[in-house]
């Protein structure tokens, strides 16, 4: 398709563009000086004026509870007018930070979390120092802190220092199953990364395999939920925060297992025909239509498999190991540029509020501080299920293209030419010598 | 087609150059006949499915066709993004800019091709590499410049913005038709006493039009297309592009290939119609420069 052309082409030059943009807004920082902007947090009379607000989530739990949450801000405040618009995902990653720095710049706004968007703009000044109505709200208590460190950045990297932006919903990779299927054949959900291998053998015994998107986002989250099968917090740590180098060698437990295992399901023939071009979509279609019975898939998925998934009843299980892929959400911002940081402070503690929390959970979404008495979406059951005994355990490992801008299209072609030919020494070196070489 | 044409004239002494040119125009004919298929396929492939429901495309596929077509996704997507505030505006841009450009690359072309300045192979070369610049490098510079004159987020900062960078290219188009112009015309319109100005506005204009129609008719298509520098240069819905609209229906990992073909769809259709209108004058610029 035309468009999909331009698309294609153009998001290739994202990191491109992300750079540059980054660049030339940390230059500005420098010329303007104040790159610390703290917030001050006094209770103002009853608010006035425009309040823009601005996000990209279109037709998920998140974009209906919020659009609950600023009708009641509305209703509060009567004088405010609210001027909402919908942006997209890809907006925001290329053109952010030209935005945070014009008077076009939002009051309130959901934005990418990562060094490369939320982490340069906290750095070049662009965003609110939350701090002060962290305290003031609790926020710092009432979240734990593996949720919080999404929006804390340090000299533009993620994980420490202070707050610029809050995650309210959170995500993650686990197995989706076909529950009709499994019972049929006498499948159960595997507990254990030998049980994971023993399912995949058996699928494989009765013609069977699950789908994956080779070519698209899911090897690359295949391939991180593999290596951190072994992994541990700390391993975590050294990969996303640099804390000691990482080991890329083929003997090592996380990568190195990963691309062994890869190479070794693919030998056992436990992939789809033709695996490394199959793209996402026709992946999660291919289970959606009971083709294959097993995928690997975010949270993302859950609303969109629940409506499409007519013909049988589907079920969840973690990727058995230790860590899980995931993180909290993307982040609510306010904009340096902000001219209503009150309420948008205030409207971010709504969205925090157990009420709405548990309104995102019974949309299909996956909350931060529900009340898990209070859940009656199935869907929201079944995820938040998995979901909570992730962060209760602590084995939220987050996404493997994080640490070094780039590293998502490096992993993605790495890992579409280890599907195709198996070369475990190639893949690693590829992984290991990008993060080398553009680690900070 | 030209095959065709001449069939009638064949004679009995041409028997076996008939049968080549059969077998020839044939092949031609083959050729193109996969070559419009090719071509038509995506257009195929956005309609089908544009219009079918998202359950047949889960369960049929991409390439089945739909049994109970909708147009749920279109007008979903009509009103998602406030379409027509988008077309409004990209008829905007991509009207304004060709005119802009048209204008420019024809005075300076004229006074590169025809006026013969001096170092015009150099100005030329400029030129080409202004516009094999990547936007990616311009859009930073841009941004910054839209910003100090007070035209960030706003429609005819993308007008002006198009409308120059583009008249490189039409220049250097433009200044190779001209070099060819007909020096005759040129020294009889001199005699009788024209100026430079009458000249260009006279005899060279009225003589080019087509060439310039056919110009204006591909930077539409080019400006109706853009996407980089619109998306940095313009934050608000209101002011955003058909281009950019496109991209409501792609979020960081999920996308709704339904909506997305209906986005496809939506967005080049316009573009197509303009083509179908203006393919006479497509046609007829090129016929006119074959003829000299």
């Amino acid at each position: 398709m035309r468009n999909e052309s331009i698309k294609g082409r153009k998001a290739s030059k994202v990191a491109k563009v992300a750079a540059l943009a980054a660049a030339a807004a940390l230059a500005l920082a420098g010329c303007g000086g104040s790159s610390s902007d703290t917030a001050s947090a006094t209770a103002n009379a009853e608010p006035t004026g425009d309040f823009k607000v601005w996000w990209y989530e279109k037709d998920t739990a998140m974009a209906t509870t919020w659009a609950a949450a600023l009708d009641e801000l509305k209703a509060k405040y009567p004088k405010v007018t609210v001027k909402f618009e919908l942006k997209t995902w890809d907006q925001i990653q290329k053109a952010g930070n030209a935005i945070l720095d014009s008077d076009q710049a939002p009051d309130l706004a959901e934005w990418n979390k990562g060094n490369a968007t939320a982490g340069s703009a906290s750095q070049a000044g662009l965003l609110t120092n939350l701090d002060d109505y962290a305290k003031k709200y609790g926020w710092d208590t009432k979240l734990p802190e593996s949720a919080l460190l999404y929006g804390r950045y340090t000299d533009g990297l993620m994980g420490k220092g202070s707050i610029y932006g809050l995650s309210t919903y959170g995500e993650y990779v686990s197995w989706f199953y076909n529950q009709d299927y499994f019972t049929k054949e006498g499948l159960k959900a595997p507990t254990t990364p030998a049980e994971l291998d023993a399912l995949l053998a058996a699928l494989k015994a009765k013609g069977q395999t699950m789908a994956l998107g080779g070519g698209d986002y899911q090897i690359v989250h295949l391939a991180y939920a593999l290596a951190l099968v072994n992994a541990d917090q700390q391993w975590v740590n050294d990969f996303q925060f640099f804390e000691n180098p990482v080991d890329f060698s083929a003997a090592s437990k996380e990568w190195g297992a990963a691309a062994a295992k890869i190479a070794d399901w693919k030998a056992k023939g436990y992939f789809p025909a033709k695996v490394s071009g199959i793209k996402a979509d026709t992946a999660v279609a291919d289970f959606e239509s009971g083709k294959n019975p097993l995928i690997l898939g975010g949270t993302w998925l859950d609303d969109g498999i629940q409506k499409s998934t007519t013909k049988f009843k589907w079920g969840k299980f973690q990727n058995p190991g230790n860590l899980s892929v995931g993180s909290a959400g993307n982040l609510l911002v306010i904009p340096s540029k902000s001219k209503q940081k009150d309420l948008a402070a205030e409207f971010i503690d709504m969205i925090l509020s157990t009420k709405y929390q548990n309104m995102l959970g019974n949309n299909g979404g996956l909350p931060l501080l529900a009340d898990q008495s209070a859940l009656t979406n199935e869907v929201t059951v079944k995820s938040y299920a998995v979901f909570d005994n992730i962060v209760k355990n602590n084995q939220l490992g987050m996404y493997p293209d994080w640490p070094v801008p780039g590293y998502y299209e490096t992993q993605l072609a790495a890992g579409t030419k280890l599907l195709s030919d198996g070369d475990t020494a190639a893949y690693l070196k590829t992984l290991g010598d990008f993060y080398e070489q553009n680690k900070p | 087609m030209s095959a065709e044409v001449e069939a009638p004239q064949i004679h009995a002494s041409d028997k076996v150059e008939l049968k080549k040119k059969t077998f020839a125009s044939w092949v031609i004919f083959a050729v193109l006949a996969i070559v419009v298929v090719f071509w038509l396929f995506p257009f195929w492939m956005a309609i089908i499915n544009a219009v079918k429901p998202q359950a047949e495309f889960v369960n049929n596929g991409v390439l089945a066709l739909p049994q109970h077509p909708t147009l749920s996704h279109i007008t979903k997507f009509w009103s998602d993004v406030n379409f027509s505030k988008k077309l409004t505006n990209s008829i905007i841009v991509s009207v304004w800019a060709p005119l802009i450009t048209v204008a420019l690359s024809f005075m300076s072309a004229y006074a590169i091709g025809i006026g013969k300045v001096r170092g015009r192979t150099w100005i030329l070369a400029l030129f080409m590499i202004a516009f094999t610049i990547p936007q990616e490098a311009l859009v930073y510079p841009l941004y910054i410049a839209a910003k100090k004159i007070h035209l960030y987020d706003n429609l005819w900062s993308i007008v002006i913005i198009f409308g120059v960078l583009q008249s490189a290219f039409g220049t250097y188009l433009l200044s190779s038709v001209l070099a060819e112009f007909p020096e005759e015309i040129l020294e009889a319109a001199k005699i009788d006493g024209a100026g430079s100005f009458k000249i260009l506005w006279r005899i060279v204009l009225p003589l080019l039009t087509p060439t310039l129609l056919v110009l204006a008719t591909f930077l539409f298509i080019w400006d109706w297309n853009e996407f980089l520098i619109p998306l940095v240069l313009l934050p608000s819905n209101d002011n955003q592009t058909v281009a950019l609209s496109m991209a409501y229906t792609t979020g960081q990992w999920t996308s709704e290939p339904t909506a997305r073909a209906a986005a496809a769809l939506l967005g080049a259709l316009p573009s197509i119609l303009f083509f179908l209108v203006f393919q006479r004058t497509l046609m007829r610029g090129v016929t006119m420069g074959a003829v000299k």
